[in-house]
């Protein structure tokens, strides 16, 4: 029957009912399998895209925390007046906050020439008794870096300043075989007991650190790049060298 | 099955068909399947292939993160303490035991190989080391490196310490010691201590008179160098203006005349 031009044969000879049928069963096999290793090469590439733009926060957070603490400085110049007298970079210590001073950002960083006037107290710590809401995973914990803008010693007034560092994580729940404790330290501190002596280290968990001493800060930012379910971690070190610590 | 001759000639598009058209066999249907798979099938490694790239590089950033926190922790260490011995030790007391041969990442069963070389190995009074650091997981061939210059902190100072001379003299005459005022001759030394001078009058007495019998006079046991400044006054009764011996520093005994009036006799 013409159509648009097209004549038909007079006879059409095609597959038979069986052949159809067990074409159709091949075909639905192979298309299963290619279905299923297309849908695995989709999570696995989704798992891959979350991995790494977990690893990007984790290395953003570590960079951010690299730089301020470097550049944390006391709270006078070394010339000035020993009245009163000037309090060290690093104000508090403890295994998952350090508190420090910092005209990091600071727009009127150089307004009298030394940067001293824009000093806040600053701190990065792990909020570890809140549970973050979904979709975050709630057996971690979230890293915040926070400025006291007005100094009064509160973090969290209306003029002070919270961003998250990062989600995820997993430092105090993960326990630190090397230490013995039941977490792993996010912060450990290298301090020279006195001029002479050897950097040693701790995590000042029992607060007996003269601050005095620090020279440098070790980083160990741990994450689950997962939002539950069997963790995968990662886990991210650095050193930091305080610049303006004593005897640095 | 159908033979080459049974082929049809389209009709579509106003060519026209033979006299019988046939669909494809059983046979071809399914090596055209078979071959499908197979095409199919051998694309899979380059996707597992690309995922195993990333796995890697996760591995290389790790490595290259492990590296370079050792070098800072190197760099916290006494500069006569960073020895290859020192760095590559099992000790879990040196460096307050964060060195060693391999660290564990949290999550990862595998073990982390660190290996240090330092140049020179073992010697401690050379200007600079190298430092190496090496980081392979096990069962990779990628290692990551790297490297410092550690700078001895005490190149270029001098091993030679200036001594400081003892026990100088400094004898002072005058034209005329007549003209010198009963308030006598004046030493006054400075001493800098820590950069800090401090003003002290030695020996005892600092102030001495010439007499007819000794017209000079002579302050012994002083102290040289390069910490001590000396100072010498006295005032002319005659001229009526003090007689000053700039501030100086000894370095071995010496003799000055002060001149009483100055243009007179």
């Amino acid at each position: 029957m013409p159509a648009h031009g097209i004549r038909r044969p007079r006879s059409q000879a095609g597959l038979t009912l069986i052949e159809i049928l067990i074409s159709m069963i091949i075909l639905g096999i192979i298309s299963t399998m290619l279905v299923m290793g297309w849908i695995n090469l989709q999570r696995a590439s989704a798992t891959a895209v979350r991995s790494n733009n977990a690893r990007a926060s984790l290395r953003d957070a570590m960079s951010r925390i690299s730089v301020e603490l470097r550049g944390a400085q006391p709270t006078a110049l070394p010339t000035a007046s020993p009245s009163p007298a000037p309090l060290p970079p690093v104000s508090l210590a403890s295994p998952m906050e350090v508190q420090f001073w910092s005209a990091f950002n600071s727009s009127d960083a150089n307004t009298d020439g030394s940067g001293m006037s824009a000093l806040r107290p600053t701190r990065i710590w792990l909020d570890t008794s809140t549970v973050p809401p979904a979709p975050w995973n709630p057996a971690c914990r979230t890293l915040y870096w926070q400025r006291d803008m007005d100094g009064d010693g509160s973090f969290t007034d209306a003029g002070d300043k919270s961003v998250v560092l990062a989600r995820n994580v997993a430092n105090d729940i993960i326990a630190d075989a090397s230490e013995g404790t039941a977490y792993t330290a996010l912060f450990r501190y290298g301090y020279r007991p006195s001029e002479d002596d050897p950097v040693e280290w701790t995590d000042n968990s029992d607060s007996s650190l003269d601050l005095e001493t620090v020279v440098a800060v070790s980083v160990r930012l741990i994450i689950d790049k997962k939002m539950g379910g069997t963790p995968n971690y990662a886990d991210l070190t650095t050193t930091v060298r305080l610049r303006n610590a004593g005897g640095e | 099955m159908r033979s080459p001759h049974s082929r049809p000639s389209t009709a579509i598009f106003g060519v026209p068909h033979s006299g019988v058209a046939r669909g494809f066999s059983m046979i071809e249907l399914l090596v055209t399947i078979v071959i499908a798979g197979i095409v199919f099938a051998a694309m899979v490694p380059f996707f597992a292939n690309a995922l195993d790239r990333t796995s890697e590089d996760e591995l290389r950033v790790d490595a290259t993160n492990i590296a370079q926190d050792r070098i800072e922790q190197v760099r916290l260490l006494d500069y006569a303490v960073i020895t290859e011995p020192n760095l590559n030790t099992t000790s879990s007391t040196f460096g307050d035991g964060r060195f060693g041969p391999t660290y564990t990442l949290v999550g990862e069963s595998r073990p982390y190989a660190i290996t240090y070389e330092v140049t020179p190995p073992s010697e401690s009074d050379v200007p600079q080391k190298l430092v190496t650091v090496s980081v392979s997981r096990p069962g990779s061939d990628y290692v990551t490196t790297a490297d410092t210059i550690v700078q001895n902190p005490s190149a270029g100072n001098s091993s030679v310490t200036d001594e400081e001379p003892t026990d100088l003299t400094m004898t002072v005459y005058f034209d005329n010691w007549t003209y010198v005022d009963s308030t006598g001759v004046t030493i006054r030394r400075v001493h800098t201590v820590d950069s800090a001078p401090v003003a002290t009058t030695t020996p005892t007495p600092a102030h001495q008179w010439p007499t007819s019998t000794n017209q000079e006079v002579t302050w012994t046991g002083l102290t040289g160098g390069p910490n001590y400044t000396y100072t010498i006054m006295c005032e002319s009764s005659k001229a009526s203006y003090t007689l000053t011996a700039p501030p100086f520093r000894m370095w071995t005994s010496g003799r000055l005349k002060f001149d009483t009036y100055p243009g007179g006799d």
